[in-house]
């Protein structure tokens, strides 16, 4: 006997149908599964024995043959368990055959028969909803599932459950999310800028950038917070919309880093590796292409701390995706593409010591002024690039001097960016892009007009500051940020001023 | 002519292997010139060799040949440097007075003005920004007030100290430890041209020396020899500046230093000092004082620079000295997003400067 059932397999963040067909035939009892599968989809056979056993069905003595199709792409995973499962039993008559239901099958099987959630299945009905209808998943998946609303979602706790479905012994309705009205996201975090005493200046910038999408670099000496800091600026930065909600919960399921039962992520994720990460590690690859932290922090923070301690390569990597949001990785099976929109936030000490700049304390710098240049001259120039914003965090002996005062929360300073964040969407409407930092050197010709005064200050600045040619279209974008924030169409003389105290790096005594 | 000659013996002298400035002068009283040392029978010169060694006895015998002496004439007539010896007026005036005066200096720059007070400059090569600040800072006010600075050509203090001079226009001499084609620290490259343009290089050393580690004590000899005094801005406790203040305090100089933070490594020496009884300075005063000098008025108030009302705030706000962004924000209770835009106004401005690490100052050199 023959039986076909449909299941679904996933590559980067697509999704495609596979074809689940099982042969029964009399023979030697042998179970064969075909159409490469990998050893992760070898081992499945184990699983389905013990779980149609267990689950008080009859598992066939008999020669079964499994062909997966498309042959031509690996498979890989558990979640074909389930279709085998049912496969078998319609091949044996356990299960009727119903023309008019066709769902897709995703799960894996445990010994006892209990259906255990899988990786990648928003990404995957993402793919499929024009196509097919219906799903059968395990109950843990549901919730990530009914995001896709064109599809109908039917859960299962155990395979006895579904067989007994299946068998027509009762009804259901699909599956409806159960916050359906009220996505609702995070609005109070753990890590709130209200901890933070002092520091305004840093905070000022951090807002800026959070309202621009500009990524930072923060320059401080040890201990001086910059991780702390780091670590709330997803607090301010603009309310998740529910498309990016999606496109991170996607990527987190393909990753398998979902928890159990959530349904959406509702937090700008913040992502911090560590300096001795690998280029695969940061952007993404693999045999089978799994998203990278680049990835994993879509549409939140990638915090590189210690930017000079990461290898060369390693940051070199992180160029292109920088250049086009997004990382694509090719292998002998097709090619994976990985959103990877995120802010850029790097910090580093401003010297070898660590106490350049902050000679007021009880450390004073000691390295000589080669030793300085070469010190954040590790990064290189195309990466230097890429931060609009330069940050010095104080030293503590700084910091104390604002004294006690409770600091501005995360909401109120989130209230602003939001504004200056929705003015950018309303005038870039028709650019494709959302934000200041994704002006093109074309763009910001056309949106960052200056008037004669602020020209002027702006010729006065790089003469008399010794400023580098680099720092002048990232001193337009940030003032088109700050005056965004005012709420200004236009840039005004101040709106310059304030953005060129934004660029350190360029200061003659740095480079 | 004869003048001439003599010089020619000199240099030949003062460059054979192992004869420093002290065998150098030993040998001239003893024979009476230098020439008189080339002229000298072989058994007058081997008969030195139980004071002088073997060695350097028959360095003496086969330096004695033409081709050296015409070497010695090309170098004279270089247009890439020039010589000074002790017979000539350019030479030191305070350096002749030492114990054992270089007989001969190589020299490039500016011609050496003997008629002006000098007063050097030292410090630690791992220097603190505070101490690089406070080398220019000195230097530039004592530079504008007529001193010559001397320094030692160094990392850190060293090359703050002639770039103070040299930012006022004053006058700067650089002493070296190695010969006068020799750039070291090789990154101090724009100091040095700078310098042979604006200032002057000197070295005891003919060209060609190398910066070997032995040098560099007798070299601190010359910058405190040519100097009336020695004003140390940072020592640590084991620093090369210290060797300058004994030679000083050997010569009859006065020992000037800066105090800085107990805390710091680079304070222990200089704090050390003014314990045991250096002139403590914290003002340029405190030195021109004793020059018989006044200070360059320096204007309190920027002149014919228009500050508007923000700016005139935070720029008195400067008054005292440095501030950090948030000190200041703090002091004129302005936000940081208008202070930030006055800043770099004031910048723009000249008045005002920048340190790293968002440290504002008002700008003196301005
Ligand atoms: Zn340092």
């Amino acid at each position: 006997m023959l039986s076909r059932v449909k299941s679904g397999g996933i590559f980067g963040i697509d999704g495609y149908i596979v074809d689940v067909e099982v042969d029964i035939s009399n023979g030697l009892p042998v179970f064969d599964i075909v159409g490469l599968p990998d050893l992760s989809v070898r081992e499945s056979r184990e699983r389905v024995r013990a779980a149609i056993k267990n689950s008080g069905f009859e598992f066939p003595v008999k020669r079964i043959t499994v062909n997966m199709a498309p042959a031509n792409t690996k498979k890989e995973g558990s979640a074909f368990d389930l279709a085998i499962a049912i496969g078998i039993l319609k091949a044996t008559e356990q299960i009727p055959n119903v023309d008019s239901f066709d769902p897709l099958f995703l799960g894996e099987l445990s010994l006892d028969g209990t259906l255990r959630p899988v990786k990648g299945v928003l990404p995957m009905l993402l793919s499929i909803r024009n196509s097919h209808k219906d799903v059968i998943l395990p109950y843990s998946n549901a919730e990530e599932a009914a995001n896709v609303s064109e599809i109908n979602i039917y859960p299962f706790h155990t395979l006895k459950e579904l067989v007994s479905y299946l068998r027509g012994q009762y009804n259901l309705t699909p599956f409806q999310r159960s916050d359906n009205d009220d996505i609702g996201f995070e609005t109070e975090f753990m890590e709130d800028f209200s901890d933070v005493k002092g520091q305004e200046s840093v905070k000022r910038a951090l807002e800026i950038a959070a309202a621009g999408g500009h990524n930072v670099i923060m320059i401080g000496p040890p201990g001086s917070g910059k991780t702390m800091l780091a670590k709330r600026i997803p607090s301010i930065l603009p309310d998740l919309s529910y498309k990016e909600a999606l496109e991170i919960t996607q990527i987190y399921s393909v990753a398998g880093l979902l928890k159990e039962g959530e349904g959406l992520i509702r937090y700008r994720p913040f992502m911090s590796p560590h300096h001795t990460i690998s280029s695969t590690a940061l952007v993404g690859g693999g045999r089978i292409p799994v998203p990278g932290q680049i990835s994993l922090a879509h549409h939140g923070v990638l915090f590189l701390d210690e930017l000079p301690e990461f290898k060369k390569e390693v940051l070199e990597v992180l160029r292109q995706p920088l250049e086009d949001g997004k990382i694509t990785i090719s292998r002998a099976y097709g090619t994976a593409t990985f959103p990877a929109k995120f802010m850029l936030v790097g910090s580093a000490n401003p010297c070898n010591c660590g106490y350049f700049g902050s000679s007021n304390g009880n450390q004073e710098c000691i390295c000589t002024p080669t030793q300085i240049r070469r010190y954040l001259g590790k990064i290189s120039g195309p990466l230097m690039d890429r931060f609009d914003i330069h940050i010095e965090v104080p030293s503590l002996s700084f910091q104390k001097i604002s004294g006690n005062d409770k600091g501005e929360s995360s909401a109120s300073i989130r209230a602003r960016v939001n504004k200056g964040r929705e003015r950018q969407m309303e005038r870039y409407q028709e650019e494709g892009i959302y934000y200041n930092a994704q002006l093109s050197a074309k763009l910001i010709r056309k949106y960052c007009v200056l008037d004669k005064s602020a020209r002027a200050l702006m010729e006065q600045a790089f003469s008399s500051m010794n400023l580098s040619a680099r720092a002048y279209d990232r001193i337009l974008k940030v003032s088109r940020t700050i005056a965004d924030l005012e709420g200004d169409k236009n840039i005004q003389t101040h709106h310059i001023a304030e953005a060129i105290q934004y660029r350190s790096l360029d200061r003659q005594y740095w480079s | 002519m004869e003048q001439v000659e003599e010089r020619i013996f000199w240099v030949w002298l003062s460059q054979i292997p192992g004869i420093g400035a002290r065998r150098f002068h030993v040998l001239i009283e003893y024979f009476g010139g230098a020439d008189r040392v080339w002229f000298a029978s072989e058994e007058d010169i081997t008969g030195l060799a139980p004071s002088l060694g073997r060695n350097v006895v028959n360095e003496i015998i086969n330096q004695r040949n033409n081709n050296t002496l015409d070497r010695i004439k090309k170098m004279l007539d270089s247009t890439e440097f020039r010589i000074i010896t002790l017979l000539d007026d350019e030479y030191p005036v305070l350096l002749r007075q030492i114990y054992d005066p270089p007989p001969v200096l190589y020299c490039k720059g500016l011609p050496i003005e003997n008629n002006h007070p000098t007063i050097s400059i030292v410090g630690s090569r791992r220097s603190t920004a505070y101490g690089r600040q406070m080398a220019e800072k000195f230097s530039y006010e004592l530079a504008s007030a007529g001193v010559t600075i001397v320094s030692g050509l160094a990392r850190g203090i060293d090359a703050m100290a002639h770039y103070g001079a040299l930012k006022a226009e004053g006058r700067t001499i650089g002493v070296l430890g190695c010969g006068i084609d020799v750039i070291y620290p090789p990154e101090n490259r724009r100091l040095f041209s700078k310098m042979e343009q604006e200032g002057t290089i000197i070295t005891e050393y003919p060209p060609g020396a190398s910066p070997v580690a032995g040098n560099f004590p007798a070299r601190n000899r010359i910058i405190s020899g040519m100097t009336r005094g020695v004003l140390v801005i940072e020592a640590g406790e084991k620093s090369g500046a210290l060797i300058t203040v004994d030679f000083a305090l050997e010569q009859g100089r006065e020992v000037y230093a800066l105090p800085g933070n107990i805390n710091v490594s680079q304070s222990v020496g200089t704090n050390k000092l003014l314990k045991e009884g250096a002139r403590l300075v914290t003002e340029v005063h405190d030195i021109l004082e004793d020059l018989g000098l006044q200070k360059e008025k320096v204007e309190n108030e920027p002149k014919s620079v228009q500050l508007d009302f923000f700016e005139t705030q935070v720029y008195n706000a400067l008054q005292e000295g440095e501030r950090h962004l948030e000190e200041l924000s703090k002091i004129t209770k302005l936000d940081i997003n208008r202070l930030n835009a006055v800043l770099t106004m004031l910048e723009v401005k000249g008045i005002v400067k920048q340190m790293p690490g968002k440290i504002f100052i008002r700008n003196w050199d301005a």
